[in-house]
């Protein structure tokens, strides 16, 4: 997907709570949202970035959840959090993640597995699919993190 | 190069390379193999060494397999004259033989008739030379005799003395094949015979270098090629068979339609046209031409259209299409199929099979008969004869095109390869092999090494360092326990008792016995014992006369105190800092392990020899009959089956680190078993309990007392190649007599006569690892290596002398390409008994005629040999051909025939007397060109006293100073010495 | 499989010397770290050295942390790459301190579980880019379990008795080449699509595959690349890499060091 950072730049253009943070070079930029959540009572901030990956070639969603004192929670409570966001949308199965190294950050983070993610969307490129192909994607992937997009802005 | 030979429909021959363990998909490619454009080719029928093959005109075309020995031939003239008076030597009488002749004097010979390029495919190699030889010819080569009737070759001589008026030379002259690898005609001389069929076989029941060829010519005879040797590939002459008679009307039968042999015996059948089949039966290495035909049973007596003979199977077509299958019986004594006339055919299939064809070892390679493509046989082998299922070869070439004739029998498989039926497998290893020795590798395996090395090192510093400020951190003595049996002597038997060993660093306990400092700990070595079955570990230590030996019940547990006994003699000689370029000495065991033997140690700072029966030694992996070392540390070796290989250069038996070598080492004994039995009163010859006289009923060649038909190996590396015992001679009368039981034994004295009986039981048995240090270098069977002690730029020289007594030297051999890269020969005139390589510069070799020759080394193509003119009035040095040694340093040659020594300055020309030594084996000389002796005990002479005689001719020999080593001798078969 | 070589590469070890912040009393563990390891492994069994020598000891395996030279160790990374990437190669051992103070920000200790599925998906990352995922998906999950096992109690011939299916180009070569490139002033490494052969067939060598990720025209003579403690020839062609330098994860992890 090419036109990542093009995309990636209306998606925030449009999106305003989501910021871009500019990498060494264009594909390594990516988006940033921050937003508060509450796990088992407990309030937390979760940290969400859409990086593009170049070996999937699609973006993936790397998160962390830390608590207000900026300590991060532990594994227990990340998965209780995913399991809500699954419970939300019915689905018994929580979307499969796990921790490593933030392509861009060199720090741990979660990601959320990228392999099952459906590559469709990207292939076509035609003018007349005029949404931003970010928030098309998001629409599918988002709410496994409790992302929904607001309505009506892209579509 | 073994190769399958197949004929496609074009007419183009084509040939697979057999290879058991190919690099890669190109070394097994199929190529063709044309002809010129004029030759249309149907069949063809191989031996391993020669293709002949058949065009549709009815002609012969045969093409020789390049070779590592030259095929030559000698032509020789006699040039004969008669003195007179006035004009001395002239032409001889009219009455006399002619000018030149033969021999004989009978035939004539006239020197144009040789001047030409003598016969299509051979060239002259140099012009005429005269026969110099010394005990011979005088210095120009011609010898006298009074005169030339009755003149045999003892009347003439050297010296021309008063009396004689005749005298004679022999012209000498090479001719050299040089046309391998290409089709040449095969007759010329004889354009008129066409032919229609090829067989081509007995490889095993004929002479070295002859084949059995037979073919059938358009007249509808049966003819046979005699005359065919290795340096004669065409033969000389067709000779005819008689015809096949009709058994009931006796009639000649005309329309024989194919022919087909066995490529190991002499079993030649060939089918008429109307199916039935005959056997030309009695060929044998005497009578090949056979003596009779025989009309044997077809499968159901149905109509044949096929066949192929293999060694223990032989298949056939019927012209129903089915394909039938029976197995051979062999008498292994005359060499022959014994149920000829009794097969029983099984079917194997209704049909598919149009042409089919065996290998030595009865592997099936046909074609199939719906799409014409090559197929093989899977499965065959001893439980199941007849293979399961034909399966078409995965290879790219076979299926664009179709076959018309296939001969298997040039090659010795025994089992279908895998990469001919999946190609996957020679891509993997061809990955391997794509980047073995390319520098970046190369690079890669020395920084690691480099890199783990110095981590080691540091760690090593470090704990040598902080562990002395570690209080509180015990000095743990580390020992191993195990159980073994003590082997001891008492009362003249050998008994072994249950002891438990404790070994640390500095001691090896045994408890309740003895305690022995490992510093005296020289030698460890394994054995095998047969009765009862032991594995067996002698142990040699300083000062003492015999080893130590423990029996171990298995295998491993004798491995692992070998593995602790030899580390510890490791460290012992890794603490004495051996200097890395000391002399060292290698030495093989009469159970074909190898050992290294330490000759100098650093004692602190300067190198120190030790006396030869104080020197440690570390066994090495690895099954051979001889070694020898030389030059940057370079070690090849023989097995039994006369395989060469040669050490890689970064194994060193002084490291324990894991250097894993992949490399294959195989090799194959024959283990011989005799049976013996005693004559008792009423009830004839009958086995016996116990022994007598050392002898018991049951009795290994080399090994001693073993249990009857003993399926017990000595190491896990070996397996057997045969399924059970058989008798040498599969005869009744194979029992050989005596009327004692430690006297000679013959055949049949007369079944009655003689009061003991044996007979002798054979099993073949393989070594095989894969993880072997050693690696195999191609060429022919070899008998002996020299590796030269002395660097020549930068090679290394490496000789060897081949079964039948050909000089090889091998080219390009040096640390880095330790296998060398080509063969080229020396040539010789007369086969060569052992050789002696001089520093890097001469090769003196002994003849199979007890003569000395020698040349420099620098051109080995030049037939430029000088004899060493002993001038020996009385007394000729004579050689056995089979147990002599050449040995030496500068001028001074070292002789040995059976146990004699000689010693012969070359430069003074002086023999010395015999020098006799109990039970002298071999003889080699090391760097420094002091000599080595193997007999009952390990001698190296620092110094000979010399003393000449009056004649100025002959000397006495005595050995001033001596290293001696009186430990190991017995059990040794090989030395060597850097 | 070169099987020298990749004997080699993983009985690779580094000499290190390890101390406790602040208990200078306490005597150092000497010992020697596999490259192909991981800290997170490790670390378990350096803990447990230093608790059998003094029982009053208290360290929480969940809150301690690594630094070498004021720089944090990452526990995720294979040994080797951290030891290539931090240090020149000097003479000495490799001086590691357990902290017991609070880790900086987005630094976390791992556990061997949490170790193993970042493992895990490391090996599904290396099987995609090898040959879109179908390998490792079809191997069974205590073939993964078993892979994760022989790395912990380090056991070649377990280890490559299942990693060669991985490796086996028998039916086809690798789509990409999974390769990871660290350099000394980048936090995270790079990684991207590497063809095998280039545009005419023949082999890419290791060198032109870093010139093509790091985006430069070629390798300076100023520049080394490590991997396993050594330096690599750029000639290398990468399929080699691939197969034979790799670490447990399938990936050929090469640091680009610039020569002071």
């Amino acid at each position: 997907m090419q036109d990542f950072p093009e995309e990636l730049e209306d998606f925030c253009g449009i999106w305003k709570e989501w910021k871009i943070v500019k990498g060494t070079v264009p594909l390594e930029n990516y988006g940033k949202l921050l937003k508060t959540i509450e796990i088992c009572g407990e309030i937390a901030i979760l940290e969400v970035n859409i990086v593009y990956s170049l070996i999937y070639r699609v973006p993936v969603l790397w998160f962390a959840i830390s608590s207000e004192n900026g300590e991060p929670v532990e594994n227990g409570s990340v998965e209780e959090f995913l399991r809500g966001c699954a419970r939300k949308m019915g689905k018994l199965v929580v979307a499969k993640y796990s921790l490593n190294e933030h392509p861009v950050l060199g720090l741990l983070y979660y990601n959320i597995h990228p392999c099952s993610t459906n590559r469709e969307i990207f292939k076509s490129s035609s003018p007349e699919n005029s949404i931003n192909k970010i928030a098309q994607w998001l629409s599918n992937y988002g709410p496994d993190l409790g992302i929904y997009i607001p309505s009506g802005i892209f579509f | 190069m073994e190769f399958i030979w197949m004929v496609a429909e074009d007419g183009i021959p084509w040939r697979m390379p057999i290879l058991e363990e190919p690099k890669d998909a190109t070394q097994v490619e199929w190529e063709p193999v044309p002809c010129s454009a004029s030759y249309s080719i149907r069949q063809i029928a191989a031996s391993s060494k020669t293709a002949f093959a058949l065009d549709r005109s009815g002609r012969i075309l045969m093409l020789v397999l390049p070779t590592h020995i030259a095929l030559r031939q000698k032509i020789e003239v006699y040039v004969n004259q008669r003195w007179y008076p006035l004009v001395k030597w002239r032409r001889p009488l009219p009455t006399d033989r002619s000018e030149y002749s033969d021999e004989s004097g009978k035939l004539r010979r006239d020197l144009e008739y040789f001047e030409d390029s003598p016969v299509d495919g051979w060239s002259w190699e140099e012009p005429w030379r005269t026969n110099r030889d010394p005990r011979s010819f005088d210095d120009q080569g011609w010898q006298y005799a009074i005169t030339f009737l009755g003149a045999n070759s003892t009347n003439w001589d050297r010296q021309c003395k008063r009396h004689h008026f005749v005298r004679r030379k022999i012209l000498r002259r090479h001719m050299r094949f040089t046309q391998h690898d290409k089709w040449i005609e095969f007759s010329p001389e004889d354009d008129s015979k066409m032919f229609v069929e090829l067989a081509c076989g007995g490889a095993e029941i004929m002479e070295d270098g002859e084949i059995l060829l037979f073919a059938l010519g358009t007249d509808g005879n049966i003819y046979r090629r005699a005359g065919i040797r290795t340096n004669i590939p065409n033969g000389t002459e067709w000779c005819q068979l008689p015809k096949i008679q009709n058994p009931s009307t006796n009639e000649e039968i005309d329309d024989v339609t194919l022919l087909a042999i066995s490529p190991t015996l002499g079993t030649l059948i060939c089918i008429t046209w109307d199916g039935k089949m005959y056997q030309r039966k009695g060929i044998s290495c005497a009578i090949p031409n056979g003596a009779i035909w025989r009309q044997i049973p077809t499968p159901k007596n149905r109509a044949v259209i096929g066949l192929t003979i293999g060694t223990e199977a032989i298949w056939c077509i019927t012209a129903d299409g089915m394909v039938w299958f029976a197995r051979l019986e062999i008498d292994r004594r005359k060499m022959e199929h014994t149920n000829i006339e009794e097969l029983n055919f099984q079917e194997v299939a209704k049909s598919g099979i149009c042409r089919i064809s065996l290998t030595k070892n009865d592997q099936v390679f046909c074609v199939g008969s719906e799409k014409e493509v090559m197929e093989v046989r899977t499965g065959i082998d001893s439980s199941e004869p007849s293979g399961k299922k034909f399966e078409v070869m995965k290879y790219e070439g076979n299926e664009k095109k179709r076959w018309i004739s296939i001969c298997a029998a040039s090659s010795n498989l025994s089992n279908i390869p895998k990469y001919l039926l999946d190609p996957r497998v020679l891509q993997a290893r061809q990955e391997i092999f794509q980047f073995k020795n390319t520098f970046w590798r190369k690079q890669i395996l020395e920084s690691l090494q480099i890199s783990n090395d110095k981590s080691w090192e540091i760690m090593k510093d470090v704990k040598i360092e902080k562990i002395s400020d570690d209080f509180g951190c015990e000095n743990v003595e580390r020992f191993r326990k195990i159980k073994a049996q003590l082997v001891v002597f008492g009362d003249g038997q050998r008994q072994m008792r249950s002891v438990n060993l404790r070994i640390s660093e500095a001691v090896f306990e045994i408890e309740g016995e003895r305690n022995i400092d490992c510093a005296m700990i020289l030698s460890s070595f394994s054995g095998f014992q047969r009765l009862p079955q032991k594995y067996l570990l002698h142990i040699l230590v300083k000062n003492e006369a015999q080893p130590i030996s423990f029996a171990f019940t298995d295998e491993s547990s004798r491995n692992s105190c070998q593995e602790i006994v030899d580390n510890i003699i490791r460290s012992y000689i890794t603490t004495s800092a051996r200097n890395s370029l000391g002399q060292s000495m290698w030495t093989i065991s009469n159970s074909g392990s190898v050992r290294w033997h330490c000759l100098a140690e650093m004692d602190p700072k300067f190198e120190k020899e030790i006396p030869l029966s104080d020197t440690r030694s570390l066994t090495v992996p690895g099954n051979f009959e001889s070694i020898d070392c030389g030059a940057n540390r370079l070690v090849w070796a023989v097995n039994f089956a006369g395989d060469l290989y040669s050490l890689h250069p970064r194994f060193d038996p002084l490291s324990t680190l894991d250097h894993t070598f992949e490399y294959r080492q195989t090799d194959e004994l024959r283990h011989e078993l005799y049976e013996y039995q005693k004559s008792a009163i009423f009830r004839g010859f009958v086995t016996f309990q116990g022994q007598q006289k050392g002898v018991s009923a049951w009795m290994s060649k080399n090994e001693g007392a073993a249990p009857q038909f003993y399926s017990g190996l000595a190491s896990k590396f070996w397996t057997w190649i045969d399924a059970e015992w058989r008798l040498e001679d599969s005869d009744e009368d194979s029992w050989e007599y005596s009327n004692e039981i430690d006297g000679n034994f013959e055949i049949g004295v007369g079944k009655g006569e003689g009061k003991i009986r044996r007979r002798c039981w054979i099993r073949r048995a393989k070594f095989e690892t894969n993880k072997s240090v050693w690696a195999k270098v191609e060429g022919p069977s070899v008998k002996v290596v020299r590796v030269a002690k002395v660097e020549n730029q930068n090679s290394v020289t490496v000789i060897t002398l081949t079964r039948d007594g050909h000089l090889l030297l091998r080219l390009g051999v040096n640390r880095e390409n330790f296998t060398g890269s080509s063969w080229s020969q020396i040539v010789t005139d007369s086969p060569i008994t052992a050789f002696h390589i001089q520093k890097h510069e001469k090769i003196w070799c002994i003849t199979t005629e007890s003569l000395i020759i020698w040349k420099t080394l620098v051109d080995t193509e030049q037939d430029v040999w000088n004899y060493l003119d002993m001038n020996l009035p009385s007394r000729k040095v004579v050689v056995t051909q089979k147990d002599a040694d050449i040995c030496g340093s500068n001028d001074i040659l070292y002789l040995r025939s059976r146990n004699v020594l000689f010693r012969i300055d070359s430069a003074n020309l002086t023999c010395s007397d015999p020098y006799p030594m109990e039970n002298l084996r071999q003889a080699v000389v090391n760097l420094q060109g002091q000599i080595c002796l193997l007999g009952s005990n390990i001698s190296i002479v620092n110094e000979w006293k010399v003393m000449l005689y009056e004649d100025k001719k002959t000397t006495i020999i005595q050995p001033r100073s001596m290293n001696r080593a009186m430990n190991f001798g017995k059990s040794i078969i090989c030395i060597a010495m850097y | 499989m070169d099987y020298e070589v990749c004997r080699k590469v993983w009985d690779s070890q580094i000499a290190a010397q390890i101390t406790i912040q602040n208990r200078d009393e306490i005597l150092p563990f000497y010992t020697m770290l596999p490259r192909f390891s991981y800290f997170s492994v490790v670390l378990q069994d350096i803990l447990q050295f230093f608790t059998s020598r003094d029982n009053e000891l208290n360290l929480d395996g969940e809150k301690i942390w690594l630094e070498s030279k004021g720089v944090p160790l990452k526990m995720y990374i294979p040994i080797g790459v951290i030891f290539d990437l931090n240090n020149e190669v000097e003479g000495d051992t490799w001086h590691i301190v357990i902290k017991t103070s609070n880790a900086p920000s987005g630094y976390r200790t791992i556990n061997r579980e949490t170790m193993e599925q970042i493992y895990l998906q490391n090996l599904k990352e290396a099987d995609f880019l090898k040959r879109k995922a179908e390998t490792i998906q079809n191997m069974q999950i205590d073939e993964h379990r078993m892979l994760w096992d022989s790395i912990c109690n380090n056991h070649f011939d377990d280890f490559w008795g299942i990693n060669k299916k991985l490796m086996d180009t028998s039916d086809k070569m690798f789509d990409s080449i999974p390769l990871r490139v660290y350099e000394r002033n980048r936090p995270a490494f790079k990684q991207t699509l590497l063809n095998p052969r280039n545009d005419s067939g023949e082999l890419v060598t290791v060198g032109h595959a870093i010139c093509q990720l790091l985006a430069i025209s070629e390798i300076l003579p100023t520049s080394t690349l490590i991997s396993h403690g050594i330096r690599i020839p750029a000639e290398t062609p990468l399929i080699y890499a691939a197969k034979n330098l790799t670490y447990p994860d399938n990936f050929v992890h090469i640091c680009v060091l610039k020569n002071d």
